[in-house]
């Protein structure tokens, strides 16, 4: 009745009817609740969870604790870094409050109209009876024996040895030190000699004079070796002894010997160079 | 060699007594660590090797110090001098004694240096702490040096037996 090729023609168009009917009804419905997919999973998801699982745990452990050497490696670097950048902040930090303190003795330097020669401490005295410290600086940068030496805080000592690059300065708290000053508020001269640590003596003040705790004491300039005016220190103790001409006091220093890091040199102009 | 050590390790001494113990709150009235050093050369060493150490310690100290020149010198030479005269008597052995001997040397130094500003200064008046500083150093004499002397002849043994190793044929030559 049909021919071969129209039987063929038949049976494509009934098939390609059959896939759009099923897809049409398929698609309102996409995920049955039912049928053979869920066989499917039943069996299929099993095996999946466990080589997912078995996966995680072998990445958990590569994650945790082989993928940790690089983190340990990471945070060794991280470390040396912290390390560096707390030196490199502590080395900003000492900078920047050594450029304070020279900032001071620039100022300092421009107060007292003379060249001077800053020097870093770098010893201190190795006995505790004489208070010498050796500074950085020589003979090659114009530093001479008998040069005075201040700071920012006042009057420090005055240069006894020097040799090429460092020189020995005795303090004004050494026994053998000895500054011509005057009271600054009473202009009562005497001489500033070390005492015990920490201390000096304000002597042959005479009794008339009036001197009161806390008075500062500045250098005279009479000594020919100080600049006048340079703070010495602040009077700390006066006995008047009901004999005698003068009255005993005694001074703290201006200048914290503990903490001495940086001092001025004030060369001093000799007869040869003067002009 | 043995002087070459002894030099070394006066100048670490002086090096550390200079910058390091001033800024510890406890050591400031340190003694004189050289003096340990003295005593053990003037009780257990030859005079060949004791005599220009005593001289180079002296004199680096005069040089360093605030005081007048020779003032160390003459105080190490005394030191030195008075320990060989009194190790004739004494059994130099004795750790106590030893750490006597340190302690004496330590008040000795003061002592010098009191009589230079008493009597010889100028202008110079002894620290009102003087007192203080005095017994201070002899305490710290008295703990410390025992075991100075105990560091100083263990490195001295050390020494020896390293210079028999290098030098072997110099010393059966210099026995001899």
């Amino acid at each position: 009745m049909f021919s071969k090729k129209m039987a063929m023609v038949i049976g494509l168009i009934i098939l390609i009817t059959i896939s759009i009917l099923s897809l049409s009804l398929s698609s309102r419905q996409p995920y049955p609740a039912y049928g053979p997919g869920r066989v499917a999973i039943a069996l299929v998801a099993p095996f999946q969870k466990a080589i997912v699982g078995t996966t995680r745990f072998f990445r958990g452990i590569w994650e945790h604790y082989f993928f940790l050497v690089a983190v340990r490696e990471d945070n060794d670097r991280l470390a040396a870094e912290n390390r560096q950048l707390r030196a490199m902040q502590q080395e900003y930090r000492e900078a920047s409050l050594m450029n304070d303190r020279m900032r001071e003795l620039l100022g300092l330097v421009q107060k007292i109209k003379r060249p001077a020669v800053a020097a870093q401490v770098v010893g201190k005295d190795p006995s505790p009876w004489f208070q010498t410290v050796m500074a950085d600086k020589g003979i090659d940068d114009g530093v001479a024996k008998g040069d005075p030496v201040i700071n920012a805080q006042g009057i420090v000592g005055i240069v006894v040895d020097v040799t090429a690059h460092y020189a020995k300065v005795m303090l004004i708290t050494d026994p053998n030190s000895a500054v011509d000053a005057v009271v600054q508020h009473s202009r009562a001269r005497g001489i500033v000699k070390g005492g015990a640590a920490g201390y000096c003596v304000l002597d042959f003040v005479l009794r008339k004079h009036h001197v009161a705790v806390g008075d500062v004491v500045v250098s005279s300039g009479m000594d020919q070796v100080f600049p006048k005016g340079i703070p010495i220190g602040r009077v700390a103790t006066i006995v008047r002894q009901e004999a005698g001409i003068f009255q005993d006091v005694t001074m703290t220093p201006s200048v914290d010997f503990e903490r001495l890091e940086e001092v001025l040199i004030i060369p001093l102009q000799r007869k040869a160079e003067m002009p | 060699m043995t002087v070459l050590f002894y030099v070394l390790v006066s100048l670490c001494l002086v090096i550390i007594k200079t910058t390091l113990i001033p800024g510890l709150p406890l050591f400031e009235k340190f003694y004189d660590l050289l003096i340990p050093i003295v005593i053990y050369l003037s009780l257990f060493r030859p005079l060949r090797e004791g005599i220009p150490l005593v001289l180079f310690f002296g004199l680096m100290m005069d040089s360093l110090c605030g005081g007048p020149v020779g003032l160390y010198l003459a105080t190490y030479i005394w030191i030195f001098a008075g320990m060989r005269w009194a190790s004739q008597f004494l059994r130099t052995g004795n750790m106590v004694l030893l750490t006597l001997a340190v302690a004496i040397g330590v008040s000795f130094e003061c002592l010098v240096l009191l009589i230079y500003m008493l009597l010889l200064a100028p202008s110079a008046i002894p620290p009102e702490d003087t007192a203080r500083t005095v017994v201070l150093q002899i305490v710290w004499a008295l703990l410390t040096g025992p075991v100075i002397l105990i560091i100083i002849s263990g490195s001295q043994k050390q020494l020896d037996v390293w210079k028999e190793r290098i030098f072997p044929d110099w010393l059966d030559m210099n026995r001899q």
